[in-house]
């Protein structure tokens, strides 16, 4: 035991460390308040962990644990620790209030988000260290490891900024104002007027008593204070992109059916998505190198 | 083009497929190739057809879907098949193939079943198409993983062990395809690519398996049992993915994958 070179159990034991750690912040501060790092705070967060991690690698060859965290050898147990936490959220229903302590509010459990943590300061180390020695082999390794970096770690510290509103319309009426999820209401420097609800339904299927909706959607006109006005029909699956915000079918008067006069649009802006996006473009291309490239190759009989 | 002519040409289109894969057993490299890709043509004529002749993709109903799946099977199967000349591939996919074919001919009344607005998207197919194909991929690797765990007698060979990783390195490859359609279809239905939804969580769980046998192979090249016992926890954790959380309390209230 922590006799150089490092296996796997003292990567477990590392992560167990964290484990106890995250324990104790949870008991000590209670639990992660996602909602304190909102802009600017994730912003300098962020740049406090890459500095970090570009510490750590400067300092690989005068601390052996940072030299060890580039090795598989410490990644394994890494994911373990992410994984097992991972399941009991799985298994544990997650709720917003009430249910079992800590387990039922798996995102906000330090021990879940120190394993994710560690996983990605991992993950940050090795994508320096190949973007450091970079040549074209190491292209596959770093779709796959800095995806997984740029979409984990922007969707994580990005989540306070999203914002999500719901805004009620009424046929023939504009609205500039919508709501969030506590309820709180919002003034927006646009305003959305509704021409039409449409729902169209299926015809009646064998065996079943209602009638299945078949679609729904708003057609609107949107104004902007800069004077511009853009007509739109917003259905489900086909958002409307405008300012940046994003415009989604959300809802409408379900007693009314399809008589509904009432549409409820969805505002949703997220200024850290591109970054995401970059992240899962990524890690798709990174999925395509793993099959041509990373896959370890059969030795191949002539025929 | 109707649902009326699609047992003609699923028939012929099966009959080359399964001559391919018959002959990919004897090593006739060029001829399956041949086969294989005649009976996609064959296959994708009628795909074809039907899109004409309804002035839409065919991807609305479940029936249409799966005409997709058995398409995109023998596909998938060649693919592998020219790049790594596993024999065992197409005769793999075929039957995959058949047996949606067979749904949809067997229970055409699904053709005109009802589909919400949410699953009316061109995101539908390529989702579901992709993690069936990396459930079977890995439902091989676990075949394989019980097989050298259980049944085999002495010593693993290196080519065993390449084998499963193929399998895996490909299936994951196909399930971050599935997951991250997944996350781009729900960002446009949803306006949230990851909510943490039982089968999201479920999806991450399976992901992250398979993550630990490839990183555990890297580091521990010669712990073969291990490995080969990280595979079945990792298919027990897909299955638990596919269908078992539609019997999980945890997951039946909250999530929207559950039909």
């Amino acid at each position: 035991m922590w006799n150089k070179p490092w296996k796997l159990k003292e990567g477990f034991l590392i992560g167990g460390g964290l484990l106890v750690v995250g324990l104790l912040l949870q008991i000590a501060v209670g639990p992660v308040h996602w909602e304190r790092l909102a802009f600017p705070a994730n912003v300098i967060l962020l740049g406090i962990g890459l500095a970090a991690i570009a510490v750590m690698y400067a300092l690989r060859k005068k601390v052996y644990l940072f030299e060890w965290m580039m090795h598989t050898g410490a990644s394994v147990p890494a994911i373990c620790y992410a994984l097992g936490l991972t399941i009991v959220m799985g298994l544990v229903a997650q709720v917003d209030e009430g249910g079992i302590p800590w387990l039922s509010h798996m995102l906000t459990f330090w021990p879940f988000v120190l394993a994710y943590a560690w996983m990605m300061v991992i993950v940050g180390l090795v994508c320096l260290n190949h973007l450091l020695h970079f040549n074209l082999k190491e292209i596959p390794f770093l779709l796959n490891h800095l995806g997984v970096f740029l979409a984990l770690v922007c969707g994580a510290l990005g989540s306070p900024d999203k914002r999500e509103l719901l805004m009620t319309l009424e046929e023939g009426q504009t609205q500039s104002k919508a709501e969030d999820e506590s309820g709180k209401v919002y003034d927006l420097d646009l305003s959305v007027e509704l021409h039409d609800f449409i729902m169209e339904e299926y015809p009646l299927q064998p065996g079943m008593r209602m009638r299945m909706p078949k679609r729904f959607a708003s057609e609107v006109t949107v104004h902007t204070k800069q004077g511009k006005s853009v007509d739109a029909t917003i259905d489900v699956n086909k958002p409307l992109k405008l300012n940046g915000w994003v415009f989604y079918q959300y809802d409408y008067d379900s007693e009314a059916g399809t008589e509904s006069k009432v549409s409820v649009l969805q505002m949703v802006k997220d200024p850290w998505l591109p970054f995401v996006y970059a992240g899962i473009y990524m890690m798709l291309a990174g999925a395509v190198t793993l099959i041509f490239f990373m896959a370890p190759r059969p030795k191949r009989k002539e025929e | 083009m109707t649902w009326d002519l699609f047992i003609w040409f699923a028939a012929v289109a099966v009959l080359f497929w399964a001559a391919g894969a018959v002959l990919a057993w004897k090593d006739r490299r060029a001829l399956t190739l041949a086969l294989t890709s005649v009976g996609l043509l064959v296959f994708f004529a009628f795909i074809l057809g039907m899109w004409i002749s309804l002035e839409r993709p065919p991807l609305r109903t479940q029936g249409e879907t799966r005409l997709w799946y058995s398409f995109f099977l023998p596909l998938c199967g060649i693919i592998v098949y020219s790049r790594w000349r596993y024999k065992w591939i197409l005769s793999f996919t075929t039957v995959l193939a058949l047996v949606f074919i067979c749904v949809n001919l067997f229970k055409p009344e699904i053709h005109n079943k009802t589909l919400m607005p949410a699953l009316q998207s061109a995101w539908f197919a390529p989702h579901v198409i992709v993690y069936m194909l990396s459930y079977a991929l890995l439902g091989a690797a676990t075949l394989m993983a019980i097989y050298l765990l259980v049944f085999r007698k002495g010593q693993v060979t290196a080519d065993e062990m390449l084998m499963a990783d193929n399998l895996v390195y490909v299936g994951i490859a196909f399930l971050t395809f599935g997951m991250l359609f997944g996350a781009l279809w729900a960002k446009q239905v949803w306006g949230t690519y990851w909510g943490w939804d039982p089968k999201e969580t479920w999806a991450a769980i399976t992901w992250l398996c398979y993550l630990v046998y490839i990183h555990f192979r890297l580091a521990r090249p010669k712990d073969i049992r291990p490995a080969l016992w990280i595979l079945i926890f990792a298919y027990v954790c897909l299955q638990m993915c596919w269908w078992g959380i539609n019997y999980l309390q945890a997951a039946r209230a909250t999530s929207v994958h559950v039909y």
